[in-house]
């Protein structure tokens, strides 16, 4: 066959056209660059990007389903303190709150996976930061950021897993990434294995971190926080919990165990520069946590978790926790009666974590009846930095709550830090481990638990109480307080449970709400040091009313005083009607606060004696409780669905 | 909120502020939230195509042909005072603006070669060699901006994104931006055979490579030692037998055609999201760490987890067919038997979330079709000017999955209940079919012989419900269903059955398989007429044997959401007062429950056809009285034409005219209480058909047209 030229020249245009094109099929062709994703070997490549990650280990413990709101408030009740959820058992936080949830509540299986995408995002950061060039750099400065992200990472993993075991007990732990767990299906890890890991991670972190007054000062773990975390984790490692046998057991070697709380806390107390206690306790909640601030010049907030606005990264306290402010919301997490008889007449701590009232008209306080009433570290009127004006816009009646229209009443989230672990908590903790160690209270003891007793009367030492010699006489000296100094802030559920106490709390504690329900004296928990005398006197001198100004400043201006609202005692009979118990706030002063005599008169509210305490706290609290199943939450059904080596569930569900 | 009408005293603050309509569900009027919500979308879009024929010799040649497309679509939402966004957000407006491009390009470089052999010869002979590239890149970015004044338009906000303005301290949420590219390179080639137009025999292979698989062989830090996922190779034969052509076949002079057809072939399909192979950090939308009040940078991982192994899913399918044409083409019958194997299923599978992500692309497990098609169609009268034609289709499909890899079994979730943390409601296991729902079978409810009653003496309840003095206890013998329920058990509440007789009712035990989705047989029946210049054509589908599986009975049935309206079949619900308004029977604490006499609890109750509505969220596990048969016939189109007369026409220079009304969805025969039978609502994932879940009701569409050509 011939080839004509033009053949020839067709053939040759059409291979090249085609060669030209085959040479787009190399493999980098079918591999386009992945912009919107990066590798995690690119990302541990400098810092700025390895801090970020180390972020994002972080910000698996903010928001909604971390301690944003569920695991500081909705999963830390119900207790001696505090009755989370309100009145009733239908919705997701009730049940958590009141031991009715079963394993398909939608709310535990959110927290469990955030905690473990938190994980993955350390393990990932412990993984790949000590190969990066940084970590063993001879630059100082380098050197010692790189350390410090890692020390961060194995701060952050410890505190979920320490978290995922308070709430689940047995959980399955790996310390690789993902990607290198031969099989993703794991079964359960006892409880005191991944104890020991945290406590050894928690040592060779604190190495690499620096003292607070070493770097820019914000949210970040430092060496303290590291020190802090591992003392606590020891304490709950010795303490009791509840066993997949059933029953609450504690280890043999738990003293071993309080034997290193004790050295971490000694150690952190002979370095008062870098924390100590902050001076003034009201101090403490208005002007650090209230106001926005990072960080206290004392050193206080050890450990905490920072919220800002933003999706996942924000928390709810102080929105849907605390009394109502102009008539706006809050009111979930009502404290009992009970808890207010706990402190003693001269103590600050009652009214910082104590609101016996709401705030109208912006500054007023108007009293509310012993069945409505709430936490006040968080309290919203305190909020400053930014702070956020609400109002309901109820402006009618001759009582209004606010003059003002309405105005923000749904807003959710406030940002503030959620503080995990305070000096005051490393005191405590040293003075009952060293209690437990020695079988008796030793001076170091004493002076400790006496260093946050003084702060909490003012710095008046004569009217701190004396401590017991003994060890029971002190252990239950610290039981109370613990209640006296942590009221609110997600601790005391989880303290009972390490002493095996939490059954007996719920129903001491109920059956002390019917006696105030019904009028009889309250009488003397038996895990705790007595309450005062004189909260425990007969029914004739407790008041049966408590009667509050028209417009009594809220925020108490005298230090020690319940505040400028209430016009008659919570230690002594209420005044009869027509006492002439005059109202001191309104000018001329003329109404009696005591009349009328009738449930109309705007000024009072039933205090002792309410009948109303049972509908709405002693009829709920501990509702489901049952002893040996209600220590643990089930674990989430849908995990269980992916994984049936997660079997056998938590005790009882 | 105040309607127009009413005054400041009818709204209740205390509704709004204090409790949360609905349990949180922030249920607002329909009407009020449509004038509320303002959403736009527009979509702009162009195509370019070319291509060039080059007749290289006179069986030889080659065709390019090129396209780039381009599709862009800009989504406009604003959200008004009243709705639940702009609730969450200081009751200001939120706007969403969202931009989506995504551009197409495409190559095919094709040589063919035909009729290699002389006109005169018996065979036939074509081959066909050819290259093509597709690329898509896909470029998104969506900005949302909270805090407009009250009382900005939407026009007004969207021309003027400036008026937003936080209160001080809280910031507007971060812009997000992605872009993600997929490229596919495929050579192939065809052989077909022909002889004496009697024996036809094609042969094809195709080899396509994909960027959906790894490794990535651009990436900076190397690919080790990971294998080349990406190409899949696919070959496939058909033969082709047209009896009626042969020499024995004459005689039957009836059968017009008689056709055999035999295949066997492999197809594969690459349907997966980018970058399945890797795990990336990438920006959380609108998040970070709050170090000092402000959002830091912070980068996270995602919710799957990479897989470097995942390649092409490949489907094998064999296939018989025979088609026949009798009477001089009057009736054609068509039957296919098929089996088809998909091999290496692309599934994106839960993985435990212990691994700290919730799922991964796995290359997991086969499936088997099993089938028959058969259609007839016939014209069943031809007269000078009437004309009927029918044609009748039916489809027989057995599908079983036959291996899950390592696994047995596993469950998926639908995810309708907005998080995936509800318990999984369908049941992938091998030997089952697909779209097999799971969950608690529902035995009716408990009535008052299932318990025993005694006197109930208790000081303060008895003061405080002086009529309520009976206790009820479960009879022994009877499931305690404490772990799924919230109440304690009483009369009148929801009963479930104990499968494997353990005398307890748990998710873990006694869920079983309570549906299917997929159908036993489908099919549809076609009529057309034609008389004088009218002509008329009715479409009937029908589906036979797919359940249903109608969550919105779950959702409605429960008073969860309080206030909130439940469906009419709650009427019948068990009463715990009676008609006077006074308590028949009550739960006062954990483990008690207490009622009035038993024969007058019975008494009171004895038309109840349903259980006291639930009122916590355990009313949304899946269970067996969500699951309903939605067998259907659907008349699903009906035409009528008319032409005019070519002499009408013809004058006015038309050369036809036709004018035509059609009705879409003309009517369904279904014992389905829902909407539309034809349901599918959760999409997301292949393993959960036949959901239910606020799926928008099908229209009844009215079409009039003309058809004119000149």
């Amino acid at each position: 066959m011939r080839y004509t030229s033009l053949f020839l020249t067709r053939l040759s245009l059409s291979v090249l056209l085609v060669t030209t094109v085959c040479i787009c099929s190399c493999k980098k062709y079918l591999s386009p660059a992945p912009l919107s994703t990066i590798d995690p070997s690119v990302v541990f490549s400098n810092l700025a990007n390895a801090q970020a990650a180390v972020n994002g280990a972080y910000l698996a413990m903010a928001g909604d389903f971390g301690y944003g709101i569920r695991v500081s408030f909705y999963y830390a009740h119900d207790d001696d303190i505090i009755m989370g959820g309100g009145s009733g058992i239908a919705a997701g936080r009730q049940e958590e709150a009141h031991y009715t949830l079963t394993a398909g509540n939608t709310d535990i299986g959110s927290t469990f996976n955030q905690f473990y995408a938190g994980i993955e995002r350390a393990n990932n950061c412990i993984y790949y930061i000590p190969k990066m060039k940084e970590f063993s750099s001879s630059n100082a400065g380098e050197k010692s950021q790189a350390q410090r992200l890692l020390g961060e990472a194995l701060t952050v993993r410890a505190q979920l897993f320490f978290e995922l075991i308070r709430i689940w007990g047995d959980v399955p732990a790996h310390w690789v990434p993902s990607v290198f767990v031969p099989d993703l299906f794991e079964h359960r890890v006892s409880r005191d294995t991944i104890y020991a890991h945290l406590l050894d991670d928690l040592a060779y972190a604190k190495t690499l971190m620096p003292w607070r007054t070493a770097v820019t000062q914000d949210e970040r773990f430092t060496k303290g926080s590291a020190m802090a975390l591992r003392a606590k984790i020891a304490l709950f490692a010795g303490g009791y919990s509840l066993r997949q046998t059933g029953g609450m057991q504690r280890l043999a070697n738990y003293l071993d165990y309080y034997k290193i709380c004790r050295a971490e806390c000694d150690t952190l107390m002979q370095n008062r520069a870098q924390h100590n206690l902050y001076p003034s306790f009201k101090g403490l909640w208005k002007d650090v946590v209230d106001a926005h601030k990072a960080v206290d010049a004392s050193g206080e907030l050890i450990m905490q978790v920072a919220m800002a606005n933003g999706t996942q990264s924000d928390s709810k306290i102080g929105a849907q926790s605390g009394t109502k402010i102009n008539g706006v919301g809050g009111s979930l997490g009502n404290m009992y009666p009970t808890y207010f008889y706990y402190f003693d007449s001269t103590d600050l701590r009652r009214d910082i974590s104590f609101v016996p009232f709401e705030v109208v008209r912006d500054v007023y306080g108007r009293g509310h009846a012993s069945n409505s009433l709430y936490d006040g570290k968080f309290r919203r009127d305190w909020i400053t930095n930014p702070s956020y004006y609400q109002s309901s816009g109820a402006t009618t009646g001759n009582n209004p709550v606010t003059l003002t229209p309405v105005s923000n009443n749904n807003i959710q989230n406030f940002q503030l830090n959620w503080p995990l672990i305070r000096f005051a908590d490393i005191l405590l903790m040293y003075a009952e481990a060293d209690n437990e160690i020695n079988g008796a209270p030793s001076a170091a003891a004493i002076a400790a638990w006496k260093e946050v007793s003084l702060r909490g009367h003012g710095g008046n030492a004569a009217l701190v109480p004396t401590a017991p010699a003994d060890h029971d006489g002190f252990f239950k000296l610290l039981v109370k307080e613990r209640a006296l100094e942590f009221g609110g802030e997600g601790i005391r559920k989880f303290d009972l449970i390490r002493w095996n106490l939490l059954g007996n709390a719920l129903s001491e504690t109920k059956a002390n709400l019917n006696r105030m329900a019904v009028g009889s004296p309250l009488q003397s928990l038996s895990f705790m040091a007595d309450l005062p005398a004189y909260c425990l006197s007969d029914t004739n001198s407790m008041p049966k009313f408590m009667f509050f100004y028209q417009n009594g400043l809220a925020e108490n201006t005298v230090s020690n005083k319940t505040g400028a609202i209430w016009a008659n005692s919570f230690y002594k009979h209420s005044p009869n009607p027509g006492s002439g118990l005059k109202d001191t706030t309104i000018s001329p002063v003329n109404a009696d606060l005591t009349l009328p005599n009738t449930s109309s008169n705007i000024n009072r509210v039933a205090w002792y004696a309410n009948t109303n305490i049972t509908t709405t706290y002693s009829n709920w609290i501990g509702y489901g409780f049952v002893t040996g199943k209600s220590e643990l939450y089930p674990i989430p059904q849908a995990s269980i669905d992916a994984n049936g080596n997660l079997r056998p569930q938590n005790p009882g569900y | 909120m105040i309607l127009p009408g009413q005054n400041e005293d009818t709204y209740d603050q205390n509704l709004d502020v204090t409790l949360n309509p609905g349990n949180s569900l922030s249920l607002i009027n329909p009407l009020q939230l449509i004038n509320a919500e303002y959403r736009l979308r527009t979509i702009t879009v162009y195509n370019f195509n070319g291509y060039f024929d080059l007749g290289i010799t006179k069986k030889l040649s080659f065709r390019s042909t090129f396209g780039y497309d381009v599709n862009k679509t800009e989504s406009r939402a604003y959200d008004d005072t009243i709705t639940t966004n702009s609730k969450a957000l200081g009751k200001q407006p939120v706007l969403n603006l969202n931009n989506n491009d995504i551009t197409t390009i495409n190559n095919s470089n094709v040589f063919t070669y035909s009729n290699l052999f002389s006109p005169n010869s018996k065979h036939s002979l074509n081959i066909l060699v050819g290259q093509e590239i597709y690329q898509t890149n896909a470029k998104a970015n969506g900005l949302q901006l909270n805090y407009f004044p009250l009382g900005t338009t939407p026009d007004q906000a969207f021309a003027n994104l400036g008026l937003a303005s936080p209160p001080p301290g809280i910031s507007q949420p971060k812009l997000a931006s992605s872009e993600v590219n997929v490229h596919q390179f495929s050579l192939f080639s065809r052989l077909s055979y022909s002889f004496d137009r009697k024996y036809l025999l094609t042969l094809n292979f195709r080899a396509d490579g994909s960027s959906l698989f790894g490794p990535d062989y651009g990436s900076p830090v190397g690919t080790g030692n990971a294998s080349n996922n990406k190409w899949g190779y696919f070959p496939s034969a058909s033969f082709a037998w047209k009896i009626s052509d042969e020499v024995f076949m004459q005689k039957l002079s009836f059968v017009n055609l008689a056709k055999l057809r035999l295949s066997y072939g492999q197809a594969g399909n690459n349907r997966i999201n980018a970058y399945g192979y890797t795990t990336g950090y990438s920006p959380p939308a609108n998040a970070g760490y709050g170090l000092s009040d402000a959002l830091a940078y912070t980068l996270v991982l995602p919710n799957q987890l990479g897989n470097q192994d995942i390649t092409w899913e490949s489907l094998n399918s064999t296939n018989l067919g025979l088609d026949l044409a009798f009477f001089r083409n009057r009736l054609t019958v068509t039957a296919d038997f098929y089996s088809n194997t998909t091999k290496n299923l692309l599934l994106l599978n839960k993985i435990p979330p212990t691994s700290g992500y919730g799922l991964q692309l796995q290359n997991v497990g086969t499936a088997r079709n099993n089938g028959v098609e058969l259609q007839l169609a016939g014209v069943v009268m031809q007269k000078k000017r009437f004309y009927w034609n029918a044609n009748f289709n039916i489809a027989f499909n057995s599908n079983k999955i036959t291996s899950l890899g390592k696994q047995n079994k596993f469950t998926a979730n639908s995810g309708w209940f907005s998080t995936t943390t509800n318990p999984d409601d369908y049941l992938v296991q091998v030997g089952q079919q697909l779209g097999t729902m799971y969950g608690l079978k529902v035995d009716g409810f408990y009535t008052v012989n299932d318990f025993d009653a005694t006197n109930y003496v208790n000081a303060t309840n008895n003061a405080k419900y002086p009529t309520l003095l009976y206790q009820y206890t479960l009879k022994k013998g009877m499931p305690n269903p404490v772990a799924v329920l919230n109440d304690y058990v009483a009369p009148g509440q929801i009963k479930y059955r104990d499968i494997n007789g353990d005398g307890k009712i748990t998710l873990d035990s006694d869920r079983t398989v309570i549906g299917h989705a997929l159908p036993k047989f489908t099919g549809g029946f076609n009529q057309q007429f034609t008389f004088k210049g009218f002509d008329a054509s009715i479409y009937v589908n029908f589906s036979y044997g797919n359940d249903i599986y109608n969550a919105n009975k779950l959702e409605f049935a429960n008073q969860y959401g309080q206030d909130q309206n439940m469906l009419s079949i709650m009427n019948g619900r068990w009463r715990v007062i009676d008609a006077a308004g006074n308590l028949v029977q009550k739960q006062p604490d954990a483990t008690t429950v207490i009622g009035i006499a038993p024969d007058q609890l019975s008494a009171l109750n004895a038309n109840a056809t349903i259980w006291q509505p639930y009122k916590s969220t355990g009313g949304y596990a899946p269970m067996s009285f969500a699951v309903e048969d939605g067998s259907f016939i659907r008349i699903n189109n009906f035409t009528l034409g008319y032409t005019f007369p070519q002499q009408w026409t013809s004058r006015a220079k038309i050369s036809s005219l036709r004018l035509y009304v059609t009705v879409n969805n003309v009517a369904t025969i279904t014992g389905y209480s829902g909407y539309d039978p034809d349901v599918n609502a959760r999409r997301n994932t292949t393993l959960t058909p036949g959901v239910d879940y606020a799926a928008y009701p099908r229209g009844r569409t009215f079409i009039g047209g003309i058809n004119l050509s000149f």
